[in-house]
């Protein structure tokens, strides 16, 4: 038999003309006029939720403690590169486990202070590996060049004919900026897209990742 | 007054909303406990739990299904416990309630659709609770996966799934009946020799 048919078939010989007696209401109200109502319960923290809070409370202290001892026993020059990584990642982990914990909280105002309680010791945890890092002298003793290269990576400013230039080979790329106003315009650039215009502008270092290209050029 | 109206008063204590929730859910919870339970009496008293369990928890009634839906588990549970509780498993017998025909049909097609359904009605009542369960929702109350999957606390594959082979089961007991051949999706009855 075909699968609808029989399908078909079931809802027919499922269908019920039987009904209650005359006075099924009448009994049910008897009863319930005997039966007391639950009190309603206070949705507080339930086990999964303290776990995940347990969790997260884990992960900060063990980014309080291992990366810097991590970083104690790496070679030096890995180092800053090493806890500019972790940091990221600890930076990630704790905004999704709040975003997570937001969203079961949602509908409860106690557990919602809870949670905001929560924020604020990841947020203070978040802050420690930074003190913890600049403590040992492997962070601090990153060559200071070698920072600054990090940091240009991420995000470039260029001004004058130079950005003028960029600009124009920008718009005849069709690459739109994503913020503009009267001093600046700025873009975010695919690693390809960086590479292709390093060939045309030696000041820009090839990367892996997005770009901020800031231009300051008047309108 | 609307339903949700009526689910808030009777949540705040309200037995006369709630009694006006009962009339307008009586015989779908009835006959859903009837197909669990196979019998009248039993299905009386399995649907009156239900309505009392509900009284009872509606102040933590989140919304999150359909009070309908919400209802439809409640009933389910109360005649799985029922029917665990005194071990009364009964098959449809001389002593229930017959279900009533269309009044529209001729009489040999009433009598044709009550052989019918209480071939349907035996076969199901020889399967697992949880089959019965999940067929009733769907083909008797025509949920759909995502609202079965809510009533029965269940991921959604794992309905689909055992919807599946609760279907199979099914149709292998109705062919094991005798009165159904899944080629020509009839049932012979046994009183006329026709198919149905």
């Amino acid at each position: 038999m075909k699968e609808e048919r029989f399908e078909q078939f079931l809802k027919e010989a499922l269908a019920c003309d039987v009904q209650p007696g005359d006075d099924f209401t009448a009994r049910v109200m008897d009863r319930i006029a005997a039966t007391p109502q639950e009190l309603p319960k206070k949705r507080g923290a339930d086990k999964k939720t303290l776990r995940r809070m347990m969790t997260a409370l884990v992960a900060c202290a063990a980014i309080v403690i291992v990366i810097p001892l991590g970083m104690l026993m790496m070679p030096k020059g890995n180092a800053a590169k090493a806890a500019d990584c972790a940091m990221q990642e600890a930076v990630t982990e704790s905004a999704m486990e709040d975003c997570a914990d937001m969203e079961m909280f949602a509908a409860d105002d106690a557990a919602l202070d809870h949670s905001r309680n929560e924020v604020a010791e990841m947020e203070a945890a978040d802050d420690a590996p930074t003190d913890g890092g600049a403590a040992t002298p492997t962070y601090n003793e990153a060559p200071e060049e070698q920072m600054d290269q990090m940091k240009a990576n991420a995000a470039l400013i260029l001004s004058g004919d130079e950005a003028a230039v960029v600009q124009a080979i920008l718009t005849e790329e069709n690459i739109a900026p994503i913020f503009t106003d009267e001093t600046q315009q700025r873009y975010l650039l695919t690693a390809e897209q960086t590479a292709q215009l390093h060939e045309l502008v030696p000041e820009l270092v090839d990367m892996e990742g997005v770009l901020e290209l800031t231009l300051e050029v008047a309108q | 007054m609307n339903e949700l109206q009526l689910i808030n008063r009777a949540r705040a204590g309200d037995g006369e909303a709630f009694g006006a929730l009962v009339e307008q859910y009586r015989d779908n919870v009835y006959r859903l406990a009837y197909r669990m339970c196979g019998n009248a009496h039993d299905a009386d008293e399995a649907a009156q739990e239900a309505f009392v369990a509900a009284w009872r928890a509606l102040p933590n009634f989140r919304g999150e299904a359909k009070f309908s839906t919400w209802l439809y588990r409640l009933t389910t549970n109360a005649a799985i416990d029922l029917m665990r509780r005194e071990k009364r498993h009964r098959t449809a017998s001389e002593e229930d309630v017959p279900e009533l025909a269309d009044e529209t049909d001729s009489p040999q097609q009433q009598v044709e659709r009550t052989e019918q359904r209480e071939t349907v009605q035996k076969a199901l009542s020889s399967l697992s609770e949880e089959y019965r369960e999940v067929l009733l929702l769907r083909y008797m109350q025509e949920l759909d996966y995502t609202e079965i999957a809510a009533a029965l606390s269940l991921p959604a594959g794992t309905v689909k799934s055992r919807l599946n082979r609760a279907k199979a089961a099914l149709k292998k007991a109705l062919i094991q009946s005798g009165n159904f051949f899944p080629g020509e999706a009839v049932i012979h009855t046994e009183t006329n020799g026709k198919e149905v």
